[in-house]
């Protein structure tokens, strides 16, 4: 019930500022079109760099919602309502999280036919394995995410740290999403790409665990 | 009865708190004073949940408010100094939003009633973003009126208001008082405070050294030199 209250007002604050998605979706447009027109390999080596070029497209844009996602709080003190009512700060990080979330994956049932169509790549042949895989890395980013966006929320230059941290803390979960994509590009076996998988899921688990029972001390000012 | 025991906060090397005591009881308006940075509004977040402190208790009839249960955090009310609501959303979407927050009754015609009761009405519907101090300052009392809280904690509660909305505040806290209901105001309006309070207690240093009333008064020219 409460989980639903925050979610509705992180969608609320979303549809009235309409700042998140602008950005995301103007931002990684911008980056696809970068690598459309600033080089042009053979369809064979495009088709090799396509799951790394997909998933940075992916880091950057999640940048983006995840620093807006908590320096929206820090205008006018809004937090302070949030924190100070009887809302249990582990259900504070599930919205968060699936705040996050959603913002990744509206954003890239926009992107994502962008890039295959600048780039002149093949829709994967496995579009739900595919699908499947996108779901669950996007939880991975924004389990990571909402919890060291909200760790870095009051420091100065809460812009600058976050990519900082953000970026070698999911190195693992970005080498597992690249390698399980290029796998289901090239429509391999699910036991080719199995540990791969295994590896996203135990990323989302132990993110989500972490910042469940952390999450009460990281939003402290 | 709000118990404050020995509360302790640093902030790196400074420490904002050290030893602060104070207790505020049932149907008790009381005022805390005390020079700028001396940490009056850190120890109302502490006890508002939303700061940490580093040592202390503090209990609300007996129970740490300190602890995970936050049910007990329906009783208590902070209005702090800055505005406490989203920007982005219009007086009544953030009314509503508190009111899911706390479990309360939230209908659109509730929510009108309340902003018409701070004079906000006729601006219920833009963002936020434009009003002014003293209307941010009159949302903060609709929230009070929103919601049944059993102690409410007022930080600076005259910035920005003009004469109407001075007027109002003190119908409120007055209302209030014969209400039953227990008040922990900082203001630095010295005269306003000491209108409006049973008690004062001032804040120094870090401890809170001296209340005025029952228990041991503080001297004229403390509270002078505090505001």
């Amino acid at each position: 019930m409460m989980l639903r209250v925050l979610l509705r007002k992180e969608i609320l604050l979303e549809m009235r500022s309409r700042e998140i998605l602008v950005s995301m979706i103007t931002f990684g447009a911008a980056v696809v079109l970068l690598y459309a027109f600033s080089f042009r390999p053979s369809p064979e080596i495009l088709r090799q760099f396509a799951p790394g070029l997909l998933w940075t497209v992916v880091l950057f844009v999640s940048v983006l919602a995840l620093h807006r996602s908590h320096s929206l709080e820090k205008e006018f003190d809004a937090f302070s309502l949030t924190l100070s009512a009887p809302v249990d700060r582990s259900t504070l990080f599930l919205s968060k999280w699936f705040g996050n979330f959603l913002m990744l994956l509206i954003s890239q049932v926009i992107l994502l036919p962008l890039f295959f169509l600048f780039l002149q790549l093949p829709f994967p042949s496995m579009p739900g394995a595919f699908i499947g895989l996108l779901i669950l890395v996007d939880l991975g980013i924004s389990s990571a995410g909402s919890l060291l966006s909200g760790a870095v929320m009051r420091a100065r230059v809460n812009e600058f740290l976050l990519p900082l941290l953000l970026f070698p803390m999911v190195t693992p979960l970005m080498i597992s999403a690249v390698k399980s994509t290029a796998a289901v590009m090239e429509s391999q076996p699910f036991s080719q790409w199995k540990l791969w998988l295994q590896l996203i899921v135990s990323f989302i688990i132990v993110f989500g665990l972490v910042g469940y029972l952390i999450y009460d001390h990281v939003c402290e000012e | 009865m709000l118990s404050i025991e020995n509360v302790s906060k640093r902030f790196g090397a400074a420490a904002v708190l050290n030893g602060a005591s104070m207790r505020v009881g049932h149907s008790e308006s009381v005022g805390l004073v005390g020079k700028n940075g001396s940490g009056k509004s850190t120890l109302l977040r502490i006890v508002s949940r939303i700061l940490f402190c580093d040592g202390g208790s503090i209990d609300w009839d007996g129970q740490s408010l300190l602890g995970s249960d936050v049910t007990l955090r329906r009783s208590l009310l902070y209005l702090g100094h800055e505005p406490g609501f989203y920007p982005a959303l219009s007086a009544s979407e953030n009314l509503h939003y508190l009111a899911d927050l706390y479990g309360v009754e939230r209908s659109s015609a509730l929510i009108a009633e309340k902003l018409e009761e701070v004079g906000l009405d006729s601006f219920r519907k833009g963002p936020i973003r434009n009003y002014s101090r003293g209307m941010l300052q009159r949302l903060l009392l609709a929230k009070a009126l929103m919601l049944q809280w059993s102690l409410l904690l007022m930080d600076e509660p005259t910035t920005g208001l003009d004469s109407d909305g001075m007027e109002l505040l003190s119908a409120l806290i007055a209302s209030w008082r014969k209400e039953g209901r227990s008040l922990l105001i900082i203001s630095h309006d010295n005269a306003w405070i000491s209108a409006h309070v049973d008690r004062m207690y001032v804040l120094e240093e870090g401890k809170i050294k001296s209340r005025e009333g029952g228990m041991s008064a503080p001297h004229h020219s403390d509270l002078v030199t505090a505001v």
